[in-house]
């Protein structure tokens, strides 16, 4: 009896065992890249605006980076917000930024004739990686956003200066204030 | 009685006197009359010799902030681990000759309130230099985590008797690099049975190095993650569901049980398009190669439920795509 418990108690075990889900044994061999690193670097970001006037159109570029990367990567761009005004000027919206490089995506500002001074278009372009994800694997990409505004204009407002009184004016200011506060007393005291 | 109106109107006459000559010598003081005075008394005038100072120490004429490396720092610092080197130039003037100044003590700052970069010791330039100019050339250092905005420039000069010369005229510009590293890029689980609950990733943290000067999780920025169904590869009825993954900053390791598995109770992605933000996560800049927790964060998984109905089979994200990491 207890021989024929512990045969069913191995079957048991043993279809326990079997019944185990392998998901994730082979993808280690798989995937060839342990570490992801990439960035992506512009000129212009939330607190630096591009200024363009109204009716011009402008080109600039953002950088992808690899740099420290050991793999050739390739990027999907993506314009999130602002494609009224913003083109990538590259035919693929695929960038390859190989190993230990950067790359540009060039892109086209357009303001509009009639576009209001001070205008503000808001910037969006998500750069995402494009990973093959292989049979049995559990894989992560990377993806990072890039905003920044246009603002309608030829550049930012010049600071208000703050008026500066000299030190002698102020000193006028209180004699003058003294003198009168004196001539009321001198008055109030003739009427007495 | 009369008297006593009368000495008050003595005092009030001498008081306005007194106001008087005040509003008086204000100006006089303002406009350095005494400087004249002093002048024309002794002979000596203080300008003159502020300026015969100014003949012995070492003038900076002209900083060339337009080097290659420059206009490219304005686009962006490279990324961590490497560091970039901002080639600058500037040109020193000794009235006495440049044979009087001290070459090794020439130098560039570049300053952002607490935050200095600099190069004190500046190589001049052979064949560069006339009777009284010298060029020097400088590499300063910057750092992936510097910020990016306008950095002040101040390049110096001293001569053989330590008087210093400077010029403040002069900015950089630093654009912005949003930039991490992600490792590993693919989880595993050490076996899954169905139903099995609590079950924690054997290879995580997935740790992030910030690797850009844009911090994450204080501004504009999060850390965000799309998820994806894993899918059978069998039978693609059958998955491991999105929403029965949690990501967690913390772990209660692998061998972990019900509560203590700190990750299972952390944010659950949500499948779909939208990106889920990884709640308390935080990535500041700084050296993350000290490897300290500086500018990193750190994420633990967990499968809070294995299906009842799963079967034998490879799950993974072949089929609906990889999870995203992002910052934005």
């Amino acid at each position: 009896m207890d021989s024929a418990n512990s045969i069913t108690k191995m079957k048991t075990n043993k279809q326990k065992t079997c019944e185990k889900i392998f998901i994730f044994t082979s993808m280690i061999i798989l995937l060839s890249a342990s570490v992801l690193a990439f960035g992506v670097s512009s000129a212009y970001y939330p607190e630096n605006p591009l200024y363009v006037p109204s009716g011009e159109e402008i080109e600039s570029f953002i950088t992808l980076r690899n740099q420290a990367g050991t793999e050739n990567i390739s990027v999907k761009a993506e314009i999130i917000e602002g494609s009224e005004i913003l083109k990538l000027t590259a035919e693929s919206d695929i960038y390859t930024i190989p190993a230990g490089e950067i790359t540009k995506v060039n892109y086209k500002i357009t303001i509009p004739p009639d576009a209001e001074i001070e205008k503000v278009y808001p910037i969006n372009v998500v750069f995402t990686t494009v990973t093959q994800s292989e049979s049995g694997s559990f894989g992560f990409g990377t993806s990072i956003g890039q905003t920044f505004s246009v603002v309608v204009g030829s550049g930012p407002p010049p600071p208000k200066e703050k008026p500066t009184i000299a030190p002698w004016m102020i000193g006028l200011g209180i004699a003058v204030v003294i003198i009168i506060i004196i001539i009321i007393l001198i008055r109030r005291k003739k009427k007495h | 009685m009369g008297e006593e109106v009368k000495k008050e109107e003595e005092i009030l006459r001498v008081f306005l006197f007194l106001i008087l000559m005040i509003i008086l010598i204000i100006p006089i003081i303002s406009a350095d009359v005494f400087g004249w005075m002093k002048k024309t008394i002794t002979g000596k005038d203080t300008q003159a010799i502020t300026a015969n100072i100014s003949v012995g120490i070492p003038e900076i004429r002209y900083v060339y902030n337009n080097t290659a490396a420059i206009i490219a720092a304005a686009n962006g610092l490279s990324q961590g681990p490497l560091y970039s080197s901002l080639e600058i130039n500037f040109t020193a003037y000794l009235a006495a000759g440049v044979l009087y100044l001290n070459h090794s003590k020439a130098g560039v700052n570049f300053t952002i309130p607490g935050t200095t970069r600099q190069n004190t010791s500046c190589a001049r330039i052979t064949g560069e230099s006339t009777t009284n100019l010298q060029n020097y050339t400088c590499n300063v250092t910057m750092w992936w985590w510097d910020n990016a905005t306008t950095w002040a420039i101040t390049a110096f000069a001293t001569d053989n008797s330590t008087n210093l010369g400077k010029n403040i005229s002069m900015n950089l510009t630093i654009g912005s690099t949003t930039a991490f590293d992600v490792g590993p890029v693919a989880l595993t689980w050490p076996g899954l049975t169905p139903g099995a609950t609590n079950q924690t990733s054997n290879n995580d943290p997935m740790t992030i190095n910030n690797t850009g000067n844009r911090a994450v999780g204080v501004s504009t920025l999060n850390l965000t993650v799309n998820a994806t169904n894993l899918v059978g590869e069998t039978t693609p009825a059958q998955a491991l569901w999105a929403k029965n993954f949690s990501i967690g900053l913390a772990t209660g390791g692998v061998s972990c049980v019900g509560d203590a598995c700190t990750e299972c109770a952390g944010t659950f992605p949500i499948q779909s398009a939208n990106f889920t933000n990884i709640s308390g996560s935080t990535l500041p800049t700084g050296n993350y190669t000290i490897n300290d927790g500086t500018a990193q964060e750190q994420l633990y998984f967990c499968i809070k439920i294995a299906g009842a109905e799963l079967t034998t089979q490879f799950y993974s994200t072949a089929s609906n795509g990889s999870w995203i990491v992002q910052i934005a």
